[in-house]
């Protein structure tokens, strides 16, 4: 055992995550079932830009990179961008590195939103499921927030419970909808349920690329925050921060990036998960440079389990939510068995 | 600057019970006030009250002039630092990274990391005679490290007010004297400290005035030889003792003895 606890310095760690990311977007570019160059796939994103010509280039190949694979690459980035930073806030608001985006019932509350859609055919010119899986997650995170408070103060172990028991109400409401579904919508529901990155479009992309740097911004602007909130309630106050206050912005704050996300991917498990707990080994639990660090690496594990679960079983297309559990489970489990000889839970 | 912390008739009630009653006192700068008083007798509440993580029913606590509750959080932990008596923290921080957290009254929510933190750092660090461990983990320390790690944290806070519920309850002898010795130090730098002891002794050994609680009640105030009679401690704790004293120090030695059951007092 080494006495020092090693930690990565930033000026290496953050411009390797930000390489990461970038090669994981290029190869989430160019690989798929139909085999465009990476030279080719550069040479049409440069054209759409407005930089090179567009005459020697492949119509069929544009339309793959530019309405198919660019969208869902950078839409998968924004979401594991998503998951990375609001699991390290959750872990950071309970203390607790076993905490995930969905502890409060998001993505329970966001399935049987989904589900209603899919049951009841609404449509909404394309917005149906997104509004439906987004309202629904909102509502549980709230009924947890309302059911969870303690004498007018939100008691982590209340919220924890009440996230617990809404839970399993809103995935009995899911059950209850599978059942009343048909062949087509039972495969809709359950798809959507695995989580993917397969209904990604510009025009979702757009909706989300605001609420992902926005709400990015704001957390970062509250890493020096969620240090003080590691010392616990009173060890925060006494360092001049007001944890109740503090906690009820960064819940809202990870209900609205969490909803936004899983309103376009589904229930996308383990990043949110594994990547704070992960990176914490590597830069350690500062939040000022946790907080980036997950950022960089979430978008980066989403994009290249994406890739994989598109090109795996090629043309079959596996939900990402399949691939991040298969790489995440085994990781998490070694984590917990090797790292700590005391345990830091 | 005449820090000075001045609370007056203060009283608080937790859940209808009246924890603190009518409470007069008032600290001066570079003293070591010890607060002493049996179990319950409302050592913690007043120290959370003097720090502001607790609202007074009636009275104010005043820092310098001004009143606690009406200091902003940020400001106040600028000026006064508080260890709880059981810190726990959540992940696995680095011994430097945890007293660094101690700038955080210091520096605005963007502001970068400046020479002044990281000296303010330093400082602490040594004077606690933490630097050789400042890489460790905090979960590799013994008790008696990992209280000088949350010493070092509130002192990088720079505060003028640093106050202590029981700094030495679980630690052995020499980690005890070796805390206390450190807390005199700073004392004697002009930092002003009040302290919760369960130690009568060592209260009365590191302390300039000792000030006795009985349910909620302030009952004494004074030097320690002239509060830590054996009168006053059979009154407040009901257990007899002898009190040996020479030109120097004092003893206070519990006459108890066992009897089949129960510790009483002869």
């Amino acid at each position: 055992m080494t006495p020092h606890l090693r930690r990565a310095r930033p000026m290496v760690i953050f411009p390797t995550l930000a390489v990461g990311l970038l090669a994981s977007l290029a190869v989430g570019v160019a690989v798929g079932p139909v085999a465009i160059s990476p030279g080719e796939s550069l040479r049409i994103i440069l054209a759409q830009l407005g930089l090179g010509g567009v005459g020697a280039l492949d119509a069929a190949h544009r339309l793959i990179i530019t309405q198919i694979r660019l969208p869902r690459a950078l839409t998968g980035a924004l979401i594991g961008l998503i998951l990375g930073l609001s699991g390290t806030v959750m872990q950071g608001i309970f203390r607790n590195p076993l905490a995930s985006p969905y502890l409060l019932g998001i993505a329970s509350g966001a399935s049987a939103g989904a589900a209603l859609v899919i049951v009841l055919h609404w449509q909404l010119g394309g917005m149906g499921l997104p509004l439906g899986a987004f309202l629904g997650s909102t509502l549980a995170v709230i009924s947890v927030y309302r059911l969870g408070m303690r004498a007018g103060r939100t008691s982590p172990y209340g919220l924890i419970l009440a996230g617990i028991a809404l839970g399993a109400l809103f995935s009995a409401l899911t059950s209850f909808l599978i059942t009343l579904s048909s062949g087509t919508q039972l495969r809709e529901i359950v798809f959507w349920l695995m989580g993917g990155l397969g209904r990604s479009n510009w025009h979702y992309l757009r909706l989300l690329t605001p609420v992902a740097l926005g709400g990015a911004a704001l957390v970062f602007a509250l890493s020096r925050d969620l240090n003080a909130l590691a010392l616990g309630e009173t060890g925060a106050r006494h360092l001049g921060i007001e944890p109740e206050q503090l906690r009820r912005f960064l819940l809202a704050l990870v209900t609205l990036l969490t909803g936004a996300a899983v309103a376009i991917s589904g229930t996308i498990g383990f990043v949110g998960l594994i990547t704070p707990h992960a990176l914490r080994l590597i830069v350690g639990p500062d939040h000022r440079l946790l907080l980036p660090a997950t950022a960089l690496a979430g978008a980066a594990f989403l994009v290249l389990s994406d890739t994989l679960a598109r090109t795996l079983l090629s043309p079959v297309e596996l939900p990402v939510g399949i691939i991040t559990a298969f790489v995440g489970a085994p990781f998490f489990l070694y984590l917990l068995v090797s790292s700590r000889p005391e345990g830091s839970i | 600057m005449n820090d000075n912390i001045a609370i007056e008739s203060l009283s608080f009630a937790y859940n209808g019970q009246r924890v603190l009653r009518d409470i007069d006192l008032e600290v001066k700068p570079g003293e070591l006030l010890a607060l002493i008083g049996p179990n319950g007798s409302g050592k913690t509440t007043l120290l959370r009250q003097i720090s502001g993580a607790l609202r007074p029913a009636r009275g104010a606590v005043y820092l310098d002039g001004q009143e606690v509750a009406r200091l902003k959080p940020a400001e106040l932990a600028r000026r006064l630092a508080a260890l709880e008596q059981e810190q726990s923290v959540g992940f696995d921080y680095t011994v430097r990274e945890l007293v660094s957290l101690g700038r955080i009254p210091h520096r605005g929510r963007l502001s970068r990391w400046r020479p002044e933190d990281e000296s303010a750092v330093e400082r602490a660090l040594k004077s606690t005679g933490l630097q050789e461990l400042a890489r460790r983990s905090l979960q590799q320390l013994s008790g008696g490290e990992r209280r000088r790690v949350f010493l070092a944290m509130a002192l990088a806070q720079e505060p003028q007010v640093l106050l202590l519920d029981e700094p030495t309850a679980h630690l052995d002898l020499k980690y005890q004297l070796e805390l206390l010795g450190l807390v005199r130090g700073l004392v004697a730098r002009g930092l002003t400290v009040i302290a919760a002891f369960h130690d009568l002794n060592l209260a009365a050994r590191y302390s300039d005035r000792v000030a006795a609680l009985s349910r909620g009640r302030l009952v004494a105030l004074g030097s320690p030889r002239d509060v830590l009679t054996a009168d006053l401690i059979e009154s407040v704790w009901e257990v007899q003792v002898q009190v040996l004293e020479d030109q120097e120090s004092f003893w206070i030695i519990p006459r108890a003895r066992y009897s089949g059951r129960l510790l009483v007092s002869s």
